[in-house]
């Protein structure tokens, strides 16, 4: 191997390095500084890096090339998924919050990606609170959900002129004191329900400690009867803990108590 | 039940209900595709999207134990056959959090270099056309191994090579492969190239069939394991576009993963779930006669009588609660009813402890000095905590692996082939160890591996440290035989694959069979763990107080307490026989002897 072949061997170890360490994408001109050498010189070694996927390019940005060690297409992907996991949106409005996660795309770029995500299926489209708009959420998780629908009767009982704090107290109170009785007798009703929204392929167990956070209404004596007479109904199956002995109270209170000894970790419905 | 007793003396036949662990990589298993047809679909479609849209995926497949997951990964085999541009790679979990992508190099490279029943390896098949293609797409010393190996050159030295064993300098100068740098990180390094051969594999997908994922748990407490899993699953799904990573995983592992992630790791890891169910009752009977149907010394009788013949559904049935029973243990106890109405009469009962042993003796198999490393890695805490020794994994970038005793005793895997690596390792641990004070050092090394007296520098730097008080261990062939097989035995018990009269055998069960029974070669080994060696006199007057109180105690509950070995024990009672004594047999019992001059007369 001739000196010159070793020095841009060399050269191009350096160039991946410094990309591989870079916490966001660097442009052509940052990166030649970073290795010290001319932006001229390092252009052919990053074409011969990119094509064997050492690293690769991101869309110009001010005019400026910006490369890094993750293709584009996965960071958008993962800056959709990111802003629809905190909040249920449109796909304009996602598209534009998850822009802002990454720099130089645009909003309308990023929309493309929740129409991909939604073909996968990883996103779901669901009904937005007014009008026949959709909103995103990830498919399985309904926190994003939730925080939108907060978020929307709060600001319209701002819009009426009343404090939403009152109201959500309100909520909570009227929950652990009233509806209890009616929750209790609802609880198969409602863990099936629960177990379809957060898990959208028949039949894939969700775990006690989702379900838990997702049916707060319940409380863990009529949770664990409902998911018990569930699988007596054959309407259920019940994923069983294989070593229950080997845990602590605190994680076998997240558990479906079987009151025979056995302990169950999730629900699928058969 | 209704025997044969004519075809059982004339037709040796054997039981159609064995083994009852899924064998994924057998082809004779008996396989009923309607049955869990949707996870099978989602694997499917896994495979499909990744080759279609160029990104790479993971799917999670959940169940109980024994209900079919490791099954269901020979039907992907099966199916990946008709599809030569793929690159099917089946991984049992059983490793350390610190040695995945070794584990995951070692695995692809022996799927690409496994010959099919034709004769053919995937290697040629995916890449045989593409040799002047591999200096654009591999690093240097993969394209060199691939290329010698496409060729048909230093086959066994470039299947080492790219299996991530070690090679002495010598043939990696014959290979025309550079030798390891100072700084190389062996597991980067295996990073590395399982992502480049992914990528060399493009458009074709590689599909990673990840089995038994609990094992690469150390304790069921732990979150090292899960995360560095998670951590590695999350890097195929982000720096390939061809990768297709099926995960099958215990339900009971669901809370724990769920824990542990972040949102975009769930999203990456547990993004696409499916899930295997226990049998219905129908489909049960359907299973049992399709095993049946397997045995044609039965055929004949067969027709004569229902599907289920020779065995009585009324055995079985009552073992299906809701309508519902995990394929393992409907199996177990068929071939149970299978033997009794064979010999005629019915199985004999084992303990437990009897079980356990015929079920590690099993797992003994014939180890490599390449899989050393692997195996202290994957043993050595599972061995300290048999012998009640606190452990811990040293963090990167140590040189050392364990540290025990709250620090006071540091343990370094020193098995490199290639001794210019070894006397830089050790050089390393030389400067490490000297920073901390007070701790003494074991080096583990395969009993096999010499290092020859011409390697003068590695020599001196072994000296200078046993000069300072450290201790080379060599380990015997003996001792990690048994040390991988009671890891293997641990790590089924961890993925719910052993069992024992139709109920699963847990981990805590193994590791309390495993303190109380641990081969003596292994016994030798983790008393060097101890610091007793350094400190016997603290050891004696530990077992001169333990007997002022309780007088006699057995030898393996004395260890226990005092927790260090059964075999320190023994060598510090032995050492004073006027202090101490010890009746043999079975359960050796310590006592305090009483002395002449202070015993009664008798009258």
């Amino acid at each position: 191997m001739s000196s010159q072949a070793i020095s841009e061997l060399d050269l191009r170890q350096r160039i991946v390095a410094a990309v591989r360490q870079a916490e966001n994408p660097i442009t052509v001109a940052t990166l030649a500084k970073l290795v010290k050498v001319k932006e001229e010189r390092i252009r052919t070694e990053l074409k011969l890096a990119a094509e064997n996927h050492e690293l690769f390019w991101w869309p110009k940005y001010r005019k400026s090339d910006y490369l890094w060690n993750v293709p584009f297409e996965e960071k958008a992907r993962e800056a959709v998924l990111a802003a629809a996991g905190l909040c249920a949106l449109s796909k304009t409005d996602l598209g534009k919050v998850s822009a802002k996660r990454i720099r130089g795309i645009s909003a309308k770029s990023m929309e493309s990606f929740v129409r991909i995500l939604a073909d996968e299926r990883r996103l779901r489209a669901v009904p937005a609170f007014s009008g026949r708009s959709k909103l995103y959420v990830i498919a399985g998780e309904a926190e994003g959900f939730f925080t939108a629908a907060h978020h929307f009767v709060e600001k319209k009982i701002k819009q009426a002129g009343f404090d939403p704090e009152a109201f959500f107290a309100r909520e909570t109170v009227s929950k652990e004191s009233s509806e209890h009785k009616g929750h209790a007798a609802d609880a198969p009703k409602l863990i099936l329900d629960a177990i379809k929204t957060l898990e959208p392929v028949k039949g894939v167990p969700v775990s006690t400690l989702r379900l838990r956070n997702h049916l707060r209404i319940l409380n863990k004596q009529d949770f664990d009867i409902a998911a018990l007479e569930l699988r007596k109904r054959q309407e259920v199956y019940l994923s069983q803990h294989a070593d229950p002995h080997n845990i602590s109270q605190e994680e076998k209170d997240l558990l479906i108590d079987g009151q025979d000894g056995t302990y169950y970790v999730g629900i699928a419905v058969r | 039940m209704a025997r044969m007793g004519h075809i059982m003396s004339v037709l040796p036949f054997g039981n159609p209900f064995g083994p009852l662990v899924g064998q994924p990589l057998a082809d004779a298993q008996v396989d009923l595709t309607d049955i869990n047809a949707s996870a099978f679909a989602a694997c499917q479609q896994l495979v499909n999207d990744v080759a279609m849209d160029g990104y790479s995926a993971s799917l999670t497949v959940f169940g109980d134990s024994g209900t079919g997951k490791t099954h269901l990964i020979g039907r992907v085999r099966k199916w990946m056959e008709t599809q030569p541009q793929n690159l099917f790679v089946f991984v049992r979990m059983e490793t350390s959090p610190a040695g995945i992508w070794r584990h995951l190099r070692r695995y692809v490279a022996s799927s690409l270099l496994r010959k099919s029943s034709d004769g053919i390896r995937p290697l040629d098949m995916l890449l045989g056309q593409r040799k002047n293609e591999l200096d654009l797409f591999a690093d240097r010393d993969l394209s060199i191994a691939l290329e010698h190996l496409l060729e048909g050159r230093h086959v066994r030295d470039a299947a080492a090579w790219l299996r991530g064993e070690g090679l002495p300098e010598d043939v990696l100068k014959s290979l025309f492969l550079s030798t390891p740098g100072t700084d190389d990180d062996l597991e980067v390094i295996s990073r590395h190239i399982v992502l480049s051969i992914c990528q060399l594999v493009r458009p074709g997908v590689v599909v990673f069939c990840l089995d038994q994922i609990e094992a690469v748990m150390s304790s069921s407490s732990d979150r090292d394991g899960p995360h560095a899993f998670a951590k590695a699953v999350s890097c195929l799904v982000e720096e390939t576009r061809s990768a297709g990573v099926i995960c099958c995983e215990q339900s009971v592992f669901m809370n724990t993963m769920e824990q542990i992630l972040d949102n975009a790791a769930k999203s990456k890891v547990m993004g696409r779930r499916a899930a295997i169910h226990p049998l219905t009752w129908e489909q049960a009977k359907r299973l049992i006669a399709a095993r049946l149907d397997t045995v044609p010394e039965l055929a004949a009788e067969r027709k004569r009588h229902d599907s289920g013949w020779p065995l009585t559904e009324k055995h079985f049935q009552e073992r299906f609660p809701g309508d519902a029973a995990p394929a393992r243990s409907v199996i177990a106890l068929c071939k149970d009813l299978f033997d009794e109405w064979r010999l005629g009469a019915p199985p004999v009962i084992v303990s437990l402890d009897e079980a356990l042993k015929t079920m590690m003796e099993e797992r003994f198999a014939k180890q490599e000095p390449a899989d050393t490393d692997a195996i202290l890695r994957n043993g050595v805490p599972l061995l300290a905590r048999s012998a009640g020794i606190d452990l811990k994994v040293s963090q990167k970038p140590s040189p050392l692996d364990f540290t025990a005793r709250d620090g006071s005793v540091a343990i370094g895997i020193c098995n490199e082939v290639n001794l210019t690596s070894l006397a830089s390792h050790l050089k390393k641990i030389t400067q490490s160890w000297t920073a901390t004070t007070g701790s003494s050092v074991i080096l583990l090394r395969d009993s096999r591996l010499p290092i020859r007296r011409s390697a003068t520098v590695t020599q001196q730097r072994l000296t200078d440290i046993q000069a300072n008080g450290g201790r080379l261990v060599t380990v015997s062939q003996e001792a990690l035989e048994a040390l991988a097989a009671l890891r293997h035995l641990l790590s089924d018990a961890e993925s719910g694959d052993l069992a024992h009269n139709y109920q699963s055998v847990t981990p805590k069960q193994v590791e309390q069979w495993i303190a109380g029974h641990l081969p003596a070669a292994l016994d030798q080994l983790v008393s060097e763990f101890g610091d007793s060696a350094a400190n016997p006199a603290k050891l004696t007057h530990a077992i001169a107080d333990l007997l002022a109180q309780r007088k006699m105690v057995r030898l393996e509950d004395a260890a226990r307490d005092l927790a260090v070995t059964i075999a320190e024990v023994d060598e510090a009672v032995r050492r004073d026989p006027h202090q101490f004594g010890l009746l043999g047999g079975s359960v050796p019992i310590l006592f305090q002897p009483v002395t002449p001059s202070k015993a009664t007369p008798t009258t």
